[in-house]
């Protein structure tokens, strides 16, 4: 079981998220933005932190790139959607800044769940 | 007595008229020139109605014309004016364009002389103008230090009774005398008139009449007042699917307080007249036509959009003044100017947007317009003609949150009807990100770039630019 913080600026997108993961045993927070999600974890550290890349106020590349800044240990995955071409560029960008995984929207129940805990092992 | 009578005649005393329908015979007879004589041909009828037009407008103006002569170094250069025509006649008319204000007039009579009409300024000031243009230009060509032997300077007029004089300018020395010694015995003005925007020569760019406040232009004094301590910048702006910053936006900017900058129309103040917003606007044209002929000679690819005020447009007699300066001022250089349209009313009806349109076109490369962010009728403005439509949200005090879902909504709308879609004003790097997702076409802001004084070339956009400076010194390098 690992804490895991989830930052998406979309309700929904947070809730689904929520759900499978709590339902594979995981305890979930969540952040609507980069800036809460920053805030939130320097206050109780989790041990993945899935971030999405378009949000208000601080997006998910600013994010990733901060706090591998303040906590290089930290387990980051990089989600997300829209049109998947023009995303491609920062799931990659995403990863060459220190996402430990990368995932497109959509994904399936299944395919969180293997890279939740691929990045765990 | 009118004076454009005067000028008329002048022209066709100095036989440019003739000359050219000497040449419409001739060319005529040779079917493969055809194009050019028809270009030539409007460049004159341009140039001519364009004197119309100044003479109409001013009262003040006088009958003369100034010629620049090149042919001495014409012979100086031999054949290389002949291979090397095409940059030589570009060098030059970048060279006058720079020196010259929106209400200036340049026009290249044959192959090496040019024609000026300074309609600011007195015989004497304009001289002084015309020699210091025809100096930069023989530095630039020959780079020599004394270069007053390698040009000629006449002044072309005529008399009430249409005899032609022309006059040798004396020396660019002589002139700065006599222009100081008249302006020192002018008597002190009532009120300080402003400067023209991006004077060059400062005494050199208003008649003494005008200096002293008498038979001062209309309706430039408000206008121009309007326009004083203000500059302009260029923003870059990206093109997603080639990933290349290959335009720049003019946009003039003003320090309203210490380190508080009003920019766009906001550098007139509060509620600007038309009067206001035309000047800006040409202003702007001005300004962007120098930036192109320098792009043109630097051989940098780059284009330049400027933006034109539904006041401007909608008001018919400015219309065609506008785009008669702009042909003036572009010329070949138009397939590399954009127009912003902006300050669109809400609704504006697809005829008058239509009419906009129609005039801009044949002196651009494309036109696009400005609308509020919860625009979305677009079908209609599709057929108008418009490249794209796009918004600024450089301003907008909505949080985040919604500004994104604005302009999704936006950007689809707009994407409904095949139009492209562009957003300025992007400040951060979330706007950024969320911009490129909502399949914006064309974007500019501080998240992409600052701006720059000057143009320049295209360039390769990457990604990774946008966040160089988060990682300076921090240790943190991107994994390859």
């Amino acid at each position: 079981m690992a804490n895991i913080l989830v930052a998406d600026d979309e309700e929904l997108a947070r809730f689904t998220i929520r759900e499978i993961l709590e339902g594979d045993g995981h305890n979930v927070i969540e952040a609507k933005n980069g800036t809460e999600a920053i805030a939130l974890f320097n206050k109780n550290p989790t041990d993945i932190i899935i971030t999405d890349i378009i949000m208000p106020e601080k997006e998910g590349i600013e994010t990733i790139i901060e706090l591998k800044r303040d906590h290089p240990e930290t387990k980051i995955i990089a989600i997300s959607g829209g049109g998947r071409t023009r995303n491609l560029d920062f799931l990659d960008l995403a990863k060459r800044y220190g996402a430990d995984a990368i995932l497109a929207k959509p994904f399936s129940e299944q395919e969180l769940i293997d890279v939740v805990n691929g990045t765990l092992s | 007595m009118s004076k454009s009578p005067l000028l008329k005649t002048l022209l066709s005393k100095m036989g440019i008229l003739e000359e050219e329908r000497a040449r419409q015979k001739e060319i005529k007879k040779k079917g493969s020139q055809a194009t050019e004589y028809i270009r030539k041909s409007r460049e004159l009828q341009a140039f001519a109605s364009r004197i119309d037009r100044v003479l109409e407008q001013r009262n003040d103006v006088g009958g003369h014309l100034f010629l620049l002569d090149f042919s001495v170094i014409k012979e100086k250069l031999g054949a290389k004016w002949g291979t090397s025509s095409d940059k030589i006649h570009k060098t030059i008319k970048a060279i006058i364009q720079k020196h010259l204000t929106a209400h200036d007039v340049q026009f290249q009579k044959d192959d090496v002389t040019y024609l000026l009409l300074l309609p600011s300024l007195g015989v004497q000031e304009g001289q002084l103008k015309s020699s210091i243009i025809a100096e930069d230009v023989t530095e630039a060509l020959i780079g020599a230090n004394t270069v007053s032997s390698l040009f000629k300077v006449q002044t072309v007029t005529t008399t009430e009774d249409g005899d032609l004089i022309s006059e040798e300018t004396p020396p660019i020395s002589n002139l700065l005398e006599r222009v100081s010694e008249r302006l020192t015995a002018m008597p002190p003005k009532p009120q300080q008139p402003s400067a023209p925007p991006e004077a060059e020569h400062p005494g050199a760019q208003r008649s003494p009449e005008a200096e002293a406040g008498q038979a001062a232009p209309k309706p430039a004094t408000d206008a121009e007042a309007a326009l004083r301590d203000f500059h302009f910048v260029f923003r870059p702006l990206l093109s997603v699917k080639t990933k290349v910053i290959s335009t720049f936006l003019c946009i003039p900017v003003r320090e309203t307080q210490p380190g508080v900058y009003a920019s766009g129309y906001k550098v007139l103040g509060h509620g600007p007249t038309a009067d206001e917003i035309y000047a800006l606007d040409l202003a702007c044209l001005d300004k962007v036509s120098k930036e192109l002929w320098a792009l043109s000679v630097a051989k940098k690819r780059s284009l330049l959009a400027l933006p034109v005020h539904f006041d401007t447009l909608a008001d018919h007699r400015r219309r065609v003044e506008y785009v008669n300066h702009c042909q003036d001022k572009f010329q070949e250089l138009s397939n590399r100017v954009i127009f912003e349209i902006t300050g669109l009313p809400d609704g504006i009806p697809q005829p008058r947007l239509l009419e906009f349109v129609s005039a801009l076109k044949p002196v651009s490369r494309a036109v696009i317009a400005r609308f509020s962010a919860d625009h979305k009728e677009f079908p209609s403005y599709r057929v108008a003609g418009l490249h794209a439509v796009g918004i600024d949200v450089y301003q907008h005090a909505t949080n985040e949150a919604i500004l994104m879902k604005q302009m999704d909504k936006f950007a689809q709308h707009a994407h409904k009807v095949q139009l492209k879609s562009y957003v300025e004003g992007v400040r951060s790097l979330s706007l950024f990100t969320a911009a490129i997702t909502s399949c914006f076409d064309y974007i500019a802001g501080y998240a992409l770039s600052g701006v720059v004084d000057s143009a320049e070339d295209i360039k390769e956009f990457k990604l990774d630019s946008l966040y160089v400076s988060m990682l300076e010194g921090l240790g943190h390098l991107p994994r390859e």
